[in-house]
């Protein structure tokens, strides 16, 4: 949709979203919070958000990771990841969304809310703004705001702290003056081009007629100063509420303990039910991933019999099913979703039926199939590795894999493999052997063994070994 | 009848030269295999010789008796195959297999192919088969009928599962085609200890870490070098036995390789003695032109005799060849090196180094007892050196001519990496550690500082992985070729040593090293290029076109020593000059004060890691200003250290000490010098403490003394500089300052012209070339060559800047401007713009202003450039084509000052010193050229760019500042305390602000040394506001 020229807008510039979004989770204590903290980028091998402790400490955004850990060796660095903040936006589109119309999101960091159309309903900027600003200040994410008729202008000036929120165009026009081109959307070409004949600022491009620039400037980086000046609107699409629920949230540091993720989870589930609570909807499913730092992600499925949407009845659920989790690595980040959800219904409990609670509510079922897991069929997963103990593990059935090479791998390895091995206490005949295997130091769970095929006096044929202390002991039958 | 005693030997080997699977050192395996009791052992890498020199070596260094045969695997078609080379002619065919195998494939890849294997008529074939069925029963067949009686088939038993079968399978095989079996352990580590670091290379070569190798890697540690008990309860004797016939058949010595030089270097109907001669008595005419002395007629003919008794003549003859073709095509060079400075070679041209001035040298040549193999390095202009290479190649030929190789091993850091990426150690982690430890920290051991680092020392994992890091350094990683050393052949080379390709197009590496070539006697020529050359070529061209003077490097030297110019050597004015221009050669010199030629060689050495960490610096100063007296413990060492006043400065000095006084023979010495070379690398120095302390004190020296030679030699370590380098570097520096002291316009331009290279960038050079009151003019369109270059202007000599300092400006377009501008004179913009450069030259010509001739100032020139209409042939002929600038502002001094480093990377007219000074930014500082003034010990406070930041590993934390200003250079030094309290500023600031003490040192030496440290960097932005509101 294009507007004109004439309408209000205000953009709000979340500096330092990434960060403030992790620095506000429920992980940081106090003491974690006034640790030097920087988001780091990999691809351009730079700092691009860093908090107020390690700009003191001279890091800066822009630095090269070797110079940040230089100047401050115990620097924490997050790495930077923009569907972090592209998912905070959409929820923050989402709260205001109940107090302004017509928003713009403009990722990573940017959100545009139409003031114009506002402006009567609020009575006027002011308290328009106040309302906007009090539902900012919840969250406690920085940012700077603009108001201005253009979104390139509001977005400069944001972007360059200069912005101011009224409606008097020529206090706009004054601040926009003052902004470097380097903080726009032109072009970094044109900007460099421009940089090398002096101009850098708003005031030094005022002066040239657009007809002078238009031989000399690309197309797009055009049509930004066109907008800039005033002389053209932009085209946007806004901002329509989500429908499905996802939610990411990075932790100030790792967790092996579930009960630590705890008050992590219920942050998490309160922003859920906020979510949940402005649509009247609740849900009977949602899914959390564990992020975990040496393995993959670990998701976990919720469900509950009825439909229910409070913070502290999920918890329940949770809780159960989480006594079972052990996680393989430390917990670095959780991801919640929840995909559908339905109306909630109104339900009429006279004074005299027996009291009904969220967790009388839940069926047996439901609490079962949480404490007991989904599916409770497992089956064995192959895993190459020469230690037997090591070669197949318990997993779902769903998850066990076809193995290749089935002859290579099964030819002289019996077909009951005893859980844990024990001492040979009969008189056995070498067929076959030795296997040596001498395999595991990385792991912890070395083992040097010498198998052999042997035979009992009955016919039997046992799979043994010696050990290094030339302990001779059982560990398989073969069929 | 008692039986008589097993006997083996291991035919295959794999050792760290098959890269990522060989866990052991060939050495290692000589060991072991002794150890073991073997009667002989084959190093077989894969398509490789380049482990078996290692092996021979150790043989021969340490009179190891066993037996070495050589030999290679193969991967072909899935089939495992060994050639051995039982005599020196199938040596040859196996370093032509390897050759063409490895010459059809890239960079460190081979590509078999069968007539590859048909063509094999006189190596032996172990074959290993598959386990396949039908592809072995092939192979057998096919084999059988190439190799006949020479094959064998080898049967490894690693005691893997379903092994009978493998083994049932083989011996079939064996029977129904008839081939003889040989027992074989296919080893790949000599020791069973090594198997994590086996499976670590794995690891690395497949990419991923140790857990997830899951079964393709060893299942057991069997492939080692196995005590000969087990191997017979393992295979039946006769297998055992087979072993040891067919290492009975192998009777190839590499000593037998003998080097065939090469014979169109001497002239028909001579022999090389005789053509040698021929050559030296020529040039004695040339370089003698007053006559010959007996003394130094006496020293040509005790060298001719020694190079006629160790047969080196072709050797001179082969470089007297190359430095003559250097000489013809006017490429400018210098020898360099032990045999390099000897009358001989001054003879025949190859140095320039006159004996008459530096006699004391001669008594150092190549000598019988060290038993070192002759050392000419040849330097030549940095960019024309392609030029001589090409010529060895066009003369020789490819097959004769190749370039040796570079063992490229595993370091600390490499290692660390590679080693922590396969335990699955985090990536960002490992980069942390190898940030983060200091590895000039010599108190504290990098296992250490690990543990520092966060890694629990007492951990399994932590102690695996620091074995596992300590294990793999020094392990060979890959072949890459040598700066510069050719090795030149009479014949094929590829029949004495397998040749590969090199990463680089058409240029092809043999698979030794240097040492591997030195242990086996071969000789290689080093050709090296040095820009310090180029520049002074450059100089000799100018000084001829500008002032009819013809120079040469032996012509400057024959002048003799000039005080002038020393005197400007001892006030450390050597900016740009050869060798002694780094900053901590600038402040040694007004200590040292260098008065002759002898002192150059001595302060070109001196100032090195390796005498700095010996601490021999100090002792040589005290005793040469006649401070601490002179004393030898014995008439042998005074001999060897009364030069420089019995402090051993150079590497020649100590080998000679080990020899005179701890009875070091020619052998060892000569291993001693190489464990010095590369002590870093592998540690081997230590070995030689206890040989060398034992030597000393039997002969009467104090404990303690031969104590501190063994400290001495290890801090010399690699970074020691031997006297024969310094004294050819000398001369060159000698020129360089002679140039600079008499010319110094041509020496300024000589050396931009040759850039890159030396310390200093374009700005530091014209910075120096001000404050000698050269003007120099910059780049113009109408004026500029490509190159810098020299006008005559009021009598003096100016530079003006070429236009290759222009940045963005490509040297096709430079060129056409200027060929243009020959051909018809440009009289505006739009003479220029019909050239029709491209737009981005255009743009970066009107960005260095070199269009000041014809526009108002760089910033019109540019918007008029911009407009994309004006290029257009319509507008491009109109004469009326003015320059509308109502748009663009006049550039400020401050514009000007950072589009003249953005376009140039220097201002001719502006300095950001005086442009703040003028603006009234700065606070009270004490300018460069007024640091004379003040004195010793007062509090002083300097401010400058940072033109050079330097914490060399030798200074134990200190920081070496020169903070530049429109006056000169101020040194500032700042110690770890005041650095790491003050990080922001030390690290970050361009313009820094020093309050400090300035002190004084021997010889007026001014230093700075910093207090408090203040970015004074953000007054370049206010300097922008200065600028624009006083516009």
């Amino acid at each position: 949709m294009q507007f004109d020229t004439r309408s209000l807008w205000i953009y709000l510039h979340f500096t330092r979203l990434q960060l403030d979004v992790i620095e506000h989770s429920r992980s940081a204590s106090l003491d974690t919070q006034d640790k030097a903290r920087a988001i780091y980028e990999l691809q351009n091998n730079q700092i691009v958000q860093v908090n107020q402790t390690a700009h003191a400490r001279g890091i800066k955004v822009g630095m090269g990771l070797a110079s940040a850990s230089l100047l401050y060796p115990d620097l924490r660095l997050h790495e930077y990841r923009s569907e972090v903040e592209t998912n905070t936006l959409e929820h923050l589109a989402n709260a205001l969304y109940l107090l302004s119309s017509d928003i713009v999101l403009s990722p990573p960091n940017g959100i545009i809310l139409r003031a114009q159309n506002m402006l009567k309903l609020y009575g006027g900027l002011s308290a328009y703004w106040q309302v906007i600003s009090q539902c900012l200040a919840k969250y406690g994410y920085k940012y700077s705001s603009a108001a201005g008729f253009s979104i390139q202008a509001v977005k400069l000036m944001a972007k360059q702290g200069l912005g101011v929120i009224t409606k008097e165009r020529n206090v706009i026009e004054r601040h926009l003056q003052q902004c470097l081109l380097k903080y726009s959307e032109i072009d970094p070409k044109d900007i460099e081009k421009l940089k090398r004949i002096g101009i850098s600022s708003m005031a030094d491009l005022k002066p040239i007629p657009s007809s002078e620039l238009a031989n000399r400037l690309g197309r797009h980086s055009l049509a930004v100063i066109s907008e800039l000046r005033g002389q053209s609107a932009a085209k946007v699409s806004f901002f329509k509420p989500l429908t499905q629920y996802d939610d990411y949230i990075e932790l100030l540091y790792d967790i092996s303990l579930v009960e630590k993720l705890r008050p992590v989870i219920e942050h998490a589930l309160h922003k859920l039910r906020d979510f949940l609570y402005v649509r009247n909807a609740r849900c009977l499913h949602i899914n959390i991933d564990f992020y975990q730092r040496e393995h993959p992600p670990m998701n976990i499925p919720f469900d509950s019999a009825s439909p229910i949407y409070q913070s502290k009845d999920w918890l329940s659920l949770i809780d159960l099913k989480l006594e079972q989790v052990r996680f393989q690595s430390p917990v670095y980040a959780l991801a919640l979703h929840c995909h559908d959800h339905e109306l909630a219904e109104l339900h009429h409990d006279d004074f005299f039926a027996s009291k009904s609670t969220h967790v009388e509510a839940m069926s047996l079922m439901s609490r079962l199939i949480s404490k007991l897991g989904n599916d409770k069929v497992s089956g064995l997963q192959f895993v190459e590795d020469f230690r037997p103990e090591h070669s197949s593990v318990e997993a779902k059935y769903a998850h066990t894999n076809k193995i290749k090479n089935i002859n290579s791998i099964f030819t002289d390895r019996p077909g009951l493999l005893l859980k844990e091995p024990k001492l040979l206490e009969q008189k056995v005949q070498v067929i076959k052997g030795p296997e040596r295997i001498i395999s595991g130091w990385w792991d912890n769970a070395q083992i040097c063994r010498d198998y052999y095929i042997g035979q009992s006096k009955s016919g039997q044929q046992l799979w043994m070994f010696k050990n290094a202390e030339q302990k001779w002991y059982l560990h398989g039958y073969f069929v | 009848m008692s039986q008589p005693p097993v006997t083996y030997a291991e035919l295959i080997c794999q050792s760290n030269f098959s890269f990522l699977y060989g866990a052991s050192h060939p050495q290692e395996y000589i060991r072991q295999a002794y150890f073991l009791g073997y009667q002989a052992i084959a190093i077989t890498d894969e398509c490789s010789m380049a482990g078996v020199v290692r092996a021979f070596t150790e043989i021969k260094n340490n009179h190891i008796p066993i037996k070495l045969i050589v030999g290679s695997l193969f991967v072909y078609q899935g089939q495992r195959m060994v050639l051995l080379c039982p005599n020196k002619v199938a040596y040859a065919e196996c370093c032509r297999v390897i050759t063409n195998a490895r010459r059809r494939a890239s960079k460190g890849e081979y590509n078999l192919s069968e007539w590859d294997l048909k063509s094999v008529k006189h190596c032996l074939c172990l074959w290993l088969p598959s386990g396949q069925a039908d592809a072995d029963r092939k192979w057998a067949k096919w084999l059988q009928k190439h190799f006949k009686n020479r094959l064998y088939l080898a049967i490894k038993r690693w005691l893997t599962a379903n092994e009978e079968s493998y083994l049932a399978h083989c011996e079939h095989i064996a029977e129904h085609y008839d081939i003889e079996v040989i027992a074989s352990s296919a080893a790949c580590m000599h020791d069973p200890s090594r198997l994590p670091l086996q499976q670590c290379l794995q690891a690395i070569k497949q990419g991923t870490v140790i857990h997830q190798l899951g079964r393709n890697m060893h299942a057991n540690a069997e492939s080692c070098l196995r005590p000969i008990a087990k191997l017979k309860q393992l295979y039946p004797s006769q297998w055992l036995d087979n072993t040891v016939e067919v290492a009975k058949l192998c009777t190839f010595d590499m000593s037998e390789l003998a080097y065939s030089y090469p014979a169109e270097v001497v002239a028909k109907g001579m022999t090389p003695s005789e053509y040698l001669r021929h050559l030296v008595e020529k040039g004695i005419k040339l370089r003698f032109k007053q006559g010959v002395s007996q003394a130094i007629r006496n020293t040509i003919e005790k060298e001719l005799k020694l190079i006629q008794e160790q047969s080196y003549e072709h050797f001179f003859l082969t470089i007297y060849d190359i430095v003559q073709f250097a000489k013809r095509q006017n490429i400018l060079y210098q020898g360099r090196g032990s045999a390099a400075n000897s009358v001989v070679c001054y003879c025949l041209e190859i140095t320039a180094v006159d004996p008459r001035q530096i006699s004391v040298l001669f008594e150092r040549f190549i000598s019988k007892e060290r038993d070192e193999p002759p050392d000419i390095d040849v330097d030549f202009e940095h960019e024309r050196r392609e030029e001589v290479i090409q010529y060895i190649y066009q003369k020789y030929g490819r097959e004769r001519t190749a370039l040796a190789a570079t063992v490229v091993c595993y370091r600390f850091k490499s290692a660390l990496r590679e080693v922590g990426k396969a335990l699955g150690l985090n990536v960002t982690d490992l980069d942390f550690f190898i940030q983060n430890v200091n590895r000039r920290d010599r108190t504290l051991s990098w296992q250490s500082q690990l543990g520092e680092l966060g890694i629990e020392p007492e951990s399994e994992l932590a102690t695996t992985f620091i074995t596992l890091v300590e294990q793999l350094i020094g392990f060979p990683r890959h072949l890459s070729q040598h700066v510069g050393g050719f090795v030149i052949s009479s014949g094929p080379l590829y029949e004495m040593v397998p040749i590969e390709n090199a990463a680089m197009a058409d240029r092809t590496v043999i698979q030794w090293d240097k040492d591997d070539l030195e242990s086996l006697k071969l000789l290689k020529v080093d050709v090296l290029a040095l820009g310090m050359l180029t520049a002074i070529r450059k100089c000799f061209d100018l000084l001829k076109r500008h002032y009819q003077q013809d120079c040469s490097i032996p012509m400057i030297t024959r002048l003799g020593d000039d005080q002038q110019v020393y005197r400007q050597i001892q006030k450390a004015d050597t900016v740009g000059v050869f060798q002694i221009e780094s900053r901590a050669q600038m402040s040694m010199l007004p200590r040292l004060k260098p008065r002759c030629y002898y002192d150059l060689v001595v302060q070109i050495a001196i100032v090195r890691p390796g005498p700095i960490q010996g601490d021999m610096v100090h002792p040589y100063l005290r005793r040469r200003d006649g401070k601490e007296a002179v004393s030898y413990p014995s008439k042998d060492i005074e001999q060897v250290l009364s030069r420089t006043m019995g402090v051993p400065i150079f590497q020649e000095q100590v080998i000679q000490l080990a020899m005179v006084a701890a009875g070091f023979t020619g052998g060892e010495a000569d291993q001693l010098r190489r464990a010095m070379a590369s002590w870093k690398k592998n540690g081997a120095l230590h070995k030689f403490r206890s040989k060398l302390i034992e030597g000393m004190t039997q002969r009467d020296y104090s404990e303690a003394y031969a104590q501190r030679l063994f400290e001495q030699i290890c801090g010399f370590g690699e970074y020691g500089f031997p006297e024969s380098h310094s004294a050819s570097f000398a001369v060159l520096a000698y020129v360089s300052a002679w140039l600079k002291h008499y010319y110094p316009a041509v020496f300024y331009t000589g050396l931009m012209n040759s850039l890159p290279m030396g310390f200093y960038t374009p700005s530091q050079i014209i910075q120096d070339a001000k404050h000698h009151h050269t003007e120099v003019l910059p780049c113009c369109a109408l004026h500029s060559h490509y190159d810098h270059k020299i006008i005559l202007e009021k009598g003096q000599y100016s530079i003006r800047l070429g236009l290759r300092l222009v940045k963005g400006l490509k040297t096709s377009s430079a060129h056409r401007l200027i060929a243009a501008r020959e051909q018809d004179t440009f009289k505006s913009m739009v003479d220029i713009r019909r050239v029709e450069l491209p737009k981005s030259c255009m743009q970066a010509l009107a960005s260095a202003n070199a269009f000041a001739c014809f526009t108002e100032n760089r910033f019109t020139a540019r918007w008029d450039l911009m407009n994309d209409n004006a290029s257009l042939p319509l507008f491009a002929h109109e004469a009326s084509a003015q320059y509308d600038a109502q748009y663009v502002r006049q550039p400020s001094l401050f514009d000007n000052l950072i589009e003249d480093y953005a376009s140039t990377g220097l201002s001719v007219k502006q300095h950001p010193i005086a442009l703040l000074q003028e603006a009234n930014l700065l606070p009270k500082f004490v300018l460069a050229k007024d640091l004379i003034n003040i004195s010793h010990k007062s509090l002083v406070s300097v401010l400058g760019v940072v033109s050079c930041r330097q914490s060399p590993g030798t200074a134990a934390g200190v920081t070496f500042i020169t903070l530049e200003d429109h006056t000169g250079n101020s040194n500032v030094i700042i110690w770890q305390g005041s650095a790491r309290a003050q990080k922001q500023a030390y690290l970050k600031a361009k313009i820094l602000q020093v309050n400090g003490i300035l002190e004084r040192g021997d010889g007026d030496v001014i230093h700075v040394i910093a207090g408090r440290l203040i970015d004074q960097t953000p007054l370049l932005s206010k300097l922008n506001v200065a600028c624009r509101s006083f516009r």
